[in-house]
């Protein structure tokens, strides 16, 4: 009745299939470490929409996310979401800002999600601070087209 | 032989009373109060953002979660909702439902609802869901197999009132519930410090720094900064609690290991911004709680209080009946 998923191996793998349904249907298929894992450094996420004329425009989206927000981290874990590893969620994501931003008559959206490196407390005293560029991986994702947007 | 059965007959004794023994099993109508508020807030709050998160004109379309709909284990009453109305409709029910599970009224009905609810905004944007979902789930399931109700409810308050036996019906004994949440407190707390401890971040000592750091988090770190004792010595603490708690909780340090599973989700919710997912923690953690520590509540002259703590409403556990 309790949830104990175990990592993958080939015991797990020969006893977890009667369990499947139960998990699933109870919302309780959690990666076995899911509870507090390492330490995560969260994703700056923002777009850049192209309009008809190649005119592109960045809008923040992590950023602009009020931290007293009671939603804040919903909303920011929807962003996180925002990889290579998510292309129907990335692709709805981008349906959604096309949609929103119809009065520009955009063409295509993409997103770009800056993942930090760890910044050690010496760094930190010295006077940098997390998100600063040469501390920040670069993810650009594909262009998504919007409906009906070259038109 | 004669030998053999003797410890048989132990082993059988130890695993009736480790089940079905004597517990206060009041602490889970006091987990109930502590999930179903958390959550109805976490609700209340959600209804800013419904329609972004849950509609199909947010940032989750159903096309978005073809594969999760498709999979014949995972359901959401929500992959059936397309219009604006019944989504609202249905949030108002989730929220009402999700009120009377905190306060006890009509609980037998209620938590089944609060139950389906959860696990289908959870499946409805599985992007949105976090920590906090996952455990809520697990220990709603737990809730609502167990006689939750008898206490501390609108539901005993009417009952009393008009004189009327409360009925009792529930898929497992209340002390059964409580050790399945306790030992699910066990497993996950194991697991959360195996994990660390495979990264080097914790190993080193740097994880509780590592996770300060994070954008979504960002505490002030210039105290941490100056003082990195402090950040190790924190990081070093956690994975002792985390590790050893399945195995010295059910001893005599139970009230410490309480007490630190307590202030650690104290401080994650105070430090991280995650007052949620702290707050449901800290009321998980109060399956452990043993009901001796607040003797003094009788000397106060909150005997009400304190019998509740320590009767069992359940007969079906109330094997001795605990003074």
């Amino acid at each position: 009745m309790i949830t104990a998923p175990f990592p993958s191996n080939r015991l797990r793998n020969t006893i977890y299939p009667p369990f499947e349904a139960y998990l699933h249907l109870l919302y309780m298929e959690n990666y076995w470490a899911f509870f507090a894992p390492g330490p995560l450094f969260g994703r700056m996420v923002s777009y850049q929409l192209e309009m008809i004329g190649g005119k592109t425009i960045t809008v923040p989206l992590t950023a602009r996310i009020d931290k007293r927000d009671p939603n804040f981290f919903r909303i920011s874990a929807v962003f996180d979401k925002t990889s290579k590893d998510y292309p129907d969620y990335v692709r709805s994501y981008a349906l959604h800002i096309c949609k929103l931003s119809k009065p520009l008559a955009p063409v295509r959206v993409r997103f770009i999600a800056r993942k930090p490196k760890l910044l050690t407390e010496a760094l930190y005293r010295s006077g940098r601070r997390p998100f600063e560029e040469d501390f920040v991986e670069k993810e650009e994702l594909d262009w998504i087209e919007c409906p009906g947007g070259a038109s | 032989m004669r030998l053999m059965r003797l410890l048989i007959l132990l082993g059988w004794r130890a695993w009736e009373r480790f089940w079905f023994g004597n517990q206060p099993v009041v602490l889970l109508d006091v987990i109930r109060i502590g999930v179903g508020g958390a959550l109805f807030v976490a609700n209340v709050a959600l209804s800013s953002r419904l329609e972004e998160l849950y509609s199909n004109d947010g940032w989750m379309s159903l096309d978005g979660i073809r594969y999760q709909k498709a999979h014949p284990f995972i359901n959401s009453l929500h992959h059936h909702i397309t219009e604006r109305i019944d989504l609202w409709a249905f949030h108002y029910l989730f929220l009402g439902c999700l009120l009377l599970f905190a306060v006890g009224g009509l609980t037998r009905f209620a938590k089944w609802v609060v139950l389906v609810g959860h696990i289908s905004y959870s499946y409805r944007n599985p992007a949105a869901a976090y920590g906090t979902d996952s455990l809520s789930a697990v220990l709603l399931w737990l809730l609502c197999l167990a006689p939750i109700g008898q206490r501390l409810s609108v539901d005993r308050w009417l009952a009393d009132r008009h004189g009327r036996a409360l009925p009792l019906r529930s898929l497992i004994p209340g002390s059964t519930a409580l050790r399945l949440i306790q030992l699910q407190l066990c497993i996950l707390y194991f697991y959360a410090g195996v994990a660390k401890l495979r990264g080097s971040a914790w190993w080193e000592g740097n994880g509780v720094w590592g996770a300060l750091t994070n954008y979504h988090f960002n505490p002030p770190l210039e105290f941490l900064a100056h003082n990195y004792w402090l950040a190790i010595l924190l990081n070093y603490a956690t994975l002792a609690l985390e590790v050893s708690y399945p195995f010295l909780i059910w001893g005599r340090l139970r009230a410490l290991l309480c007490m630190s599973a307590i202030s650690m989700h104290l401080g994650i919710g105070l430090l991280m911004n995650m007052h949620l997912f702290g707050f449901v923690s800290m009321t998980a953690n109060l399956a452990f709680f043993n009901p001796r520590w607040v003797r003094y509540l009788r000397r106060g002259g909150l005997d009400a209080l304190y019998q509740d703590l320590c009767q069992d409403p359940d007969p079906a556990s109330s094997t001795d009946a605990q003074s």
